[in-house]
């Protein structure tokens, strides 16, 4: 039943908003408090919220009958679970649990723009998106922009925290941006690709210069200019990682920022806003 | 693009500042002179002697100055700075690419950038991606990647991943280079059972070029078929906002069984009876009580099937049955005042009535006009000029302009300009006789007034128009407006007044209609829905017809609930097509969106369907011959990445642990 659909979406989102919430307080409260008890639920709350999110996306995906990635909305359901994974990839890596209030910012501003700007109703794919690529090139690209969230972070406490050095592995936030840079690149890098060939299959052309795809080019093209500087040029410290965060604003814009431009009217990729 | 170990001249050995604002500076003329020499139309080259003379001499010039400057060019083409320089720049010119509107026609552009267009011409901004400057920059970069692949002697274990992606770049842009000088791209209209051998040739931005191109064979398209997603009806709540309204919830029909609120207006409505196929079937019964009227019960009898009709003694519009074909009009009175009796001797001109409401929901004023009339609304709040009548109305999408296909009021429409109490607030706009409350909905303030328009076409009198009596049991029969004959009413056997097919059935002296709505057949063909409305303590009751014929108005009047068809109901529309050789069949195939038919060097797409013509179906042909080195250049992109960020270091780490274990 939709109306049953829609009421228990609507309490699983509060419910992720509250789990998100105590995520952070847990770790603010721990970390003040230097009670690694608290930090450690703080990353179990996390864990528990980014399950949840699963369910979400779960039930909707049984419900629409489809990938939930066609709308707005359905990805600002998507994006927050994407977060999830990079930082609990980066968890189990490097034990970075400095990015649970910032992931879990980040994912309560996903979904209260969910919630603020919900779908009136499931609507039905079109033919162009009945595609194989469909969900691979999506969940691509939404684990690239999950992973660059968190080089953003990385590189803003890089920037704020220069000497800071993890008790595990000795390493800074400096290099973890880096690594995060470095996944999230090859996952844009794929993403763009899978986008280009299912074009192809889709319209006939790989390219068309569309906004969005020019949009997703300047993000590529950001990332690479930050490598270069890092990789050719040698640049460490504050100015890389400022590069290094500054590129994740074309990400931001490739992803929300359409609408704004004057160009945008004319591009298949633009979110449908029922 | 060297490794830095390797660089000297990397970091802090040369102040960067000045190379930098060096470097821009020789970017930013570069890309403005090629921009410029791009917007010279070629045939100018072609058809000059002296053009041709000075561009071998500034080549010649060039080239002798750039072959003195080889070492320099050489270093300076792997220079890491280029590099960045390269990636800013394209990365710009892409940002540029989507903040300025792209090849709009010169008009538009001036008006929308004003003073500014002339420096967005200059940087060649209003057609980015097609310009000179651009691809002139692509091919530098490819240049550049070239000299630091060699330079860099990347084929070596470790630097499969440098080799890989850099020269999956130039792979890239090298097959986007073949694509565009070999390939092309056309259209193809084709309908079931129709072949073409031919497509219309399109440019790179899908315009149109003139004449054909031979495929070398034909395509023929067997079968078209458009699948749907289940008719999925629902009630729709829409809420003004501004100019437009926005959608506020969707039920299916099947869960508006239940109280469903109706946005934000504290009514809420439930469905009482779904009707697929929507009919009401009227029956009379006699009535003891107060009200009702005298009536008549006629049937007529079809072509195995009969119809029964009722007529209302008194009641306008419903006292009488128009029959066309035998130019026979039936009226029904009760009483005949003989003198006088309602009889059409004259022609009744046509009546244009407007009903005025300055909200939703006040008492209406109805008013007969005329076009060039002026009224004065609602104590003289509104002003409503009648600018104009067309009796067939028609949109002209060429000419922009409202017309009239000819003098028969087949879609009479009346334009009217509304003055509001808002100072130089004034609106035009057309109201349709034929769709009253599509004027209402389309014309519509939030909260404000609302106009319908009613129209009466003008009425001759008819040829024979039959009086039946009903006090007296009577049928008089009038030709022209005079009584040619009368006789008494039989209520079984003879046909009234010899009509062939019309048959009475019974005559009450006081009766009420009793209209049961139902459902003709189990199909989504006339959907509607009774429905009940809760505000507060008061239940109302309404039927609701789909399609957009109807819309009721909710609380104060800018929600408005409605029954539609769930939109975007295609779900996958189909060519089954085959590929023909002269008269024999060479190939069958079927295709679809996302999955294109390759055959003889081409790809045919679905491209798309039209819904008035369900044997059509649009196919779009794509020649490509450099798709394969760009695919080549994606997997060797995808691969060097990769390599870069997740072999090197691990070819890295083992060959140091071999050279420690050694030492």
């Amino acid at each position: 039943m939709i109306v049953e659909h829609t009421v228990r979406e609507q309490t699983l989102l509060i419910s992720l908003l509250a789990a998100h919430s105590a995520a952070i307080l847990l770790w603010v409260a721990g970390t003040a408090s230097r009670r690694k008890a608290l930090v450690t639920a703080s990353v179990w709350t996390f864990a528990a919220a980014f399950a949840l999110n699963g369910v979400l996306i779960v039930d909707r995906w049984l419900e629409a009958g489809r990938a939930p990635f066609k709308t707005l909305y359905e990805t600002l359901l998507f994006y927050p679970w994407c977060v999830g994974v990079a930082t609990l990839i980066l968890l189990a890596l490097h034990r970075l649990r400095v990015l649970i209030p910032f992931s879990s910012a980040a994912c309560i501003a996903g979904l209260a723009y969910a919630m603020a700007k919900p779908d009136v109703e499931i609507v039905n794919l079109p033919p162009a998106l009945q595609s194989a690529w469909f969900v691979p090139h999506v969940v691509t690209y939404f684990i690239a922009y999950g992973a660059l969230f968190l080089s953003f972070v990385l590189a803003v406490l890089a920037i704020a925290r220069p000497a800071w050095r993890s008790e595990e592995t000795g390493k800074g936030f400096e290099e973890h941006a880096h690594g995060a840079v470095m996944f999230g690149f090859t996952a844009l890098t794929l993403g763009v690709v899978m986008g280009a060939v299912w074009g192809k299959e889709a319209w006939g052309d790989y390219w068309t210069w569309d906004p969005k795809e020019n949009w997703a080019l300047v993000s590529w093209l950001a990332y690479l200019v930050y490598l270069h500087v890092r990789m050719v040029r040698g640049w460490t410290g504050r100015r890389a990682m400022a590069v290094c965060a500054s590129s994740f604003a074309a990400v931001v814009f490739t992803y929300l920022g359409m609408s704004l431009l004057p160009t945008a009217s004319e591009s298949l990729h633009v979110y449908q806003q029922p | 693009m060297l490794l830095t170990t390797k660089n000297k001249t990397a970091g802090g050995a040369h102040p960067p500042a000045p190379r930098l604002l060096k470097y821009t500076a020789g970017a930013a003329a570069l890309w403005v002179a090629l921009a410029a020499l791009g917007r010279i139309p070629l045939t100018r080259f072609q058809d000059s002697l002296g053009a041709q003379a000075l561009l071998v001499l500034v080549v010649a010039v060039a080239g002798t100055w750039l072959w003195g400057a080889r070492k320099e060019l050489a270093g300076w083409l792997v220079s890491p700075p280029l590099a960045n320089l390269f990636l800013i720049t394209l990365l710009l010119a892409t940002v540029a690419g989507t903040v300025v509107v792209q090849g709009a026609p010169a008009e538009e552009f001036d008006a929308r950038y004003g003073a500014g267009a002339w420096f967005l011409r200059l940087i060649g901004a209003e057609n980015v991606f097609q310009s000179l400057a651009f691809r002139g920059f692509l091919a530098m970069l490819s240049v550049s990647l070239v000299a630091v692949v060699v330079r860099r002697k990347a084929w070596r274990t470790s630097e499969w991943g440098f080799l890989l992606s850099h020269g999956g770049v130039v792979t890239i842009l090298f097959g986007g280079l073949l694509s565009s000088v070999y390939g092309m791209k056309g259209f193809i209209d084709l309908h079931e059972g129709k072949s073409a051998n031919v497509m219309i040739p399109k440019d790179e931005k899908g315009n149109f070029l003139p004449g054909q191109v031979p495929l070398g064979f034909a395509l023929r398209l067997d079968k078209f078929e458009i699948e749907r997603y289940p008719l999925d009806y629902r009630f729709y709540v829409h809420e003004a906002e501004e100019e437009d309204y926005k959608l506020a919830s969707s039920t299916p029909v099947n869960e508006a069984g239940r109280w469903t609120p109706i946005g934000k207006t504290g009514s809420s409505f439930r469905a009482i009876s779904i009707y697929p196929d929507y009919q009401v079937r009227s029956e009379v019964r006699e009535t003891a009580g107060p009200g009702g009227s005298p009536a008549l019960q006629l049937r007529i009898q079809g072509a195995g099937q009969s119809q029964t009709v009722n007529l209302l003694a008194g009641v306008s519009g419903r006292d009488l049955l128009d029959l066309r074909a035998a130019k026979s009009l039936v009226r029904f009175v009760w009483e005949l005042d003989e003198k006088n009796p309602p009889v059409t001797t004259a022609t009744v001109p046509e009546r244009h009535q407007i009903e005025f409401r300055s909200y939703p929901g006040a008492p209406p004023e109805e008013i007969l006009v005329k076009p060039g009339d002026s009224l004065r609304l609602a104590d003289g709040t509104y002003v409503l000029d009648v600018v104009a009548y067309l009796p067939d109305f028609v949109y002209d999408g060429k000419t922009k302009q409202a017309a009239t296909r000819s003098t028969m009021p087949n879609n009479p429409a009346l334009k009217v300009s509304l003055k509001t109490p808002v100072p130089g607030d004034a609106r035009e706009m057309w109201l349709f006789g034929l769709r009253p409350d599509f004027s209402k909905d389309h014309n519509k303030y939030p909260n404000g007034p609302e106009i319908a328009y009613h129209y009466t076409p003008a009425r001759e009198p008819a040829e024979r128009e039959i009086l039946v009596v009903g006090s007296t049991m009577e049928v008089l029969d009038y030709r022209r407006g005079v009584l040619s004959g009368r006789g008494p009413l039989r209520t079984s056997g003879t046909s009234v007044a010899g009509l062939p097919d019309i048959f009475c059935e019974q005559v009450l002296a006081r009766a009420q209609e009793i209209h049961t709505p139902l459902t003709k057949t189990k199909e989504w063909r006339n959907p509607a829905a009774e429905i009940e409305i809760r505000t507060g303590d008061q239940v109302r009751r309404e039927t609701l017809l789909a399609g957009g014929r109807q819309a009721l108005r909710i609380g104060t009047g800018d929600t408005l609930l409605v029954l539609e068809k769930k939109p975007d109901d295609v779900k996958s529309f189909r060519s089954r097509v085959s590929v023909l050789d002269g008269a024999n069949k060479v190939r069958e195939a079927v295709i679809s969106v996302n999955n294109p038919l390759s055959y003889g060097g081409f790809r045919f797409y679905q491209s798309n369907f039209r819904k008035e013509d369900p044997t059509y179906s649009g196919i779009l042909v794509v020649k490509d011959p450099g798709l394969s080195v760009v695919y080549t250049g994606f997997v060797m992109i995808s691969l060097g990445i990769i390599w870069i960020f997740y072999v090197r270091p691990r070819i890295l780490h083992a060959r140091s642990a071999a050279r420690r274990v050694a030492s």
